[in-house]
């Protein structure tokens, strides 16, 4: 049975209709990720499946229950790392681990927690006294310490430096080992390349693509041939021009390089033309992502 | 962990966030004890007119005179007890709706009764802290007697505190964001403070009436009898606490149906 199923979701505030009959699904100890923009809908929906909103219509199923009507029951095997949150100021890290650990009924050793999102040299300072970095790690902590099968983290990185993003990354990769099924938003490209086994691109409430990060890149086969135009001559066109980005760079898409670079390659040979920076290049997840969530 | 206990954890924890935040510790503590070194000091030695106002010359109206003190002393422990309750939790939930706080906490399997049984039993253990202090203060420093009817006095502390904190849960759906917590909560009780007769007696009919209206009134006076302020052979005053618990009853029903448990959208 799936963790997660999404079908045919709707959400609108007012006249702005914010998610627009999104469908997808999670299985059990997958690393899910929903990306997109800002302002593409992933909170709404990451919130309507945590039980915080209501949706307008669809059907949406988390462990097999309806969020909108499933009680506690359905918390105590959930974790949540929202969007934006506060942990009370005034409690240590521990104190406020241990409080939330009493919540559920079968939870981890606090201190296993707090190593694992590393904050065990922070165990004993209070929350206010910790850096942003530090209080998203501690969010991580509280999600996990009642032992959920299943963790919504909604930007779990955003505003990281790089270094503590790579560290989060590490903890959302020990979270998979323990065989957490983990639904993540992020609008950053690498993020789902890194993390996810599947990504569904949302842009402006709808399903763009879903896939796993290779296939998405492998859907736009087009390779890219690029070189510094030689003088004097004219280039044969061995695959559509595209703007060459700099000065003097020709470029060109293709879905058979090899053709195309045999062509190219004889053509030059044959004049004794060196190719100056001849480069191939295949897409890059960045380059699909941009062009798919492009603004029409 | 059963529901008792996650409870008494809520209650410590509460606890241990109020007396390491100095503004909330403040607020709770500093004004009426404030206020008592103030007017106690001010006003040691003069008379107070209970339950009447002064005539043209001078003379209590309706009511009996006994030392200013015998009857600052309960007003002020009322007045903390307040804002232990109504105030404090007034503050720190907006705080925690606006901060997400209380986003977060509904996502975890904590029960509602137990975190509110948190809140309620910490303001309550301030309130009783804030009520001996000034007990206590007052009578060694103003010469006022200890409260006369013990049993009275707890239990109008813990039904007014009650009373209080779901008012204070309450008032928090008329406050848009923290930043006008302190305007909101100050204007909607500082003015029925200063009409109910909290410092001094007056005469004007028409406020007194306004002021009979709140609980913070009636408060007061249950406070009064069972400090032995005002004439009682018990120190028990019914009506005082019917009122209470009237705005107890139906204040929760309020709060139970428009509480906002996140910050709305600006
Ligand atoms: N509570 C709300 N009221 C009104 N509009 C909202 C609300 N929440 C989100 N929106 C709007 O819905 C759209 C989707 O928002 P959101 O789900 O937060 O997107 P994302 O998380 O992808 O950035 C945005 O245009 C946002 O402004
Ligand atoms: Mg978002």
């Amino acid at each position: 049975m799936a963790a997660i199923v999404v079908e045919e979701l709707r959400k609108s505030y007012g006249s702005l209709h914010a998610v627009r009959g999104v469908s997808f699904s999670v299985e059990p100890g997958e690393v899910f990720g929903l990306l997109g923009p800002n302002g593409a809908g992933k909170t709404t929906i990451v919130e309507i499946l945590e039980g915080y909103r209501h949706r307008d219509a669809g059907r949406v199923e988390v462990l097999g229950a309806d969020p909108a009507t499933a009680g506690r029951d359905l918390r105590r095997r959930v974790g949540m790392v929202l969007q934006e949150c506060a942990v009370e100021p005034y409690l240590t890290v521990r104190e406020v681990v241990d409080l939330h650990r009493g919540y559920y009924p079968k939870p981890l050793p606090t201190d296993d927690v707090v190593e694992l999102v590393g904050l065990e040299e922070k165990a004993g300072v209070r929350v206010k006294k910790l850096s942003g970095g530090q209080q998203r790690r501690l969010d991580l902590a509280l999600a996990l310490i009642g032992d959920p099968e299943l963790v919504f983290l909604d930007e779990p990185t955003t505003g990281f430096d790089p270094s503590a993003r790579r560290n989060a990354w590490e903890i959302v990769r020990g979270m998979r080992k323990l065989g957490k099924t983990i639904l993540l938003t992020t609008h950053y490209m690498d993020e789902a390349q890194n993390l996810t086994d599947r990504v569904c691109v949302v842009s402006a409430g709808e399903v763009v693509r879903i896939g796993t990060p290779g296939s998405l890149r492998a859907e736009r086969a087009e390779t890219r041939i690029q070189f510094i135009r030689p003088d004097g001559v004219t280039v044969p066109k061995v695959g559509e021009v595209v703007p060459g980005g700099e000065d003097g760079l020709i470029a060109m898409i293709t879905e058979t390089p090899t053709k195309a670079l045999h062509e190219l390659t004889e053509w030059a040979v044959a004049r004794g033309i060196e190719l100056q920076r001849l480069e191939v290049t295949q897409p890059s997840l960045e380059d699909v992502y941009l062009e798919l969530t492009r603004d029409e | 962990m059963s529901d008792a206990t996650i409870a008494l954890a809520q209650v410590r924890a509460e606890q241990r966030s109020f007396w390491r935040n100095p503004a909330a510790a403040f607020f709770g503590f500093g004004f009426p004890i404030m206020f008592l070194l103030i007017f106690g000091t001010i006003f040691k030695g003069d008379k107070a007119c209970i339950d009447g106002s002064y005539g043209a010359q001078g003379q209590c109206v309706g009511g009996a005179l006994v030392p200013y003190n015998t009857f600052f002393v309960p007003a002020m422990a009322a007045w903390g007890v307040i804002t232990s309750c109504f105030v404090n939790l007034a503050a720190t939930i907006s705080i925690r709706r606006d901060s997400g706080l209380l986003k977060r906490l509904r996502g975890t399997p904590l029960s509602l009764p137990a975190f509110v049984v948190g809140i309620v039993g910490s303001a309550l253990i301030a309130a009783l802290i804030v009520v001996a202090l000034t007990a206590i203060v007052g009578h060694i420093f103003y010469g006022a007697p200890w409260p006369v009817h013990w049993l009275p006095a707890v239990a109008s502390v813990l039904l007014g505190g009650v009373v209080f904190c779901v008012l204070g849960l309450l008032i928090t759906v008329l406050i848009p964001n923290a930043d006008a917590a302190p305007a909101v909560v100050n204007f909607s009780y500082l003015p029925i403070l200063f009409i109910s007769g909290f410092f001094f007696s007056f005469n004007n009919t028409v406020l007194q009436d306004i002021a009979k209206v709140f609980p913070v009134y009636w408060f007061k006076e249950a406070m009064l009898t069972a400090f032995g302020a005002k004439p009682s052979s018990s120190g028990w005053n019914g009506q005082d606490l019917l009122v209470l618990l009237i705005w107890g009853v139906v204040g929760l029903a309020v709060t139970l149906r428009f509480f906002r448990w996140e910050s709305r959208r600006v």
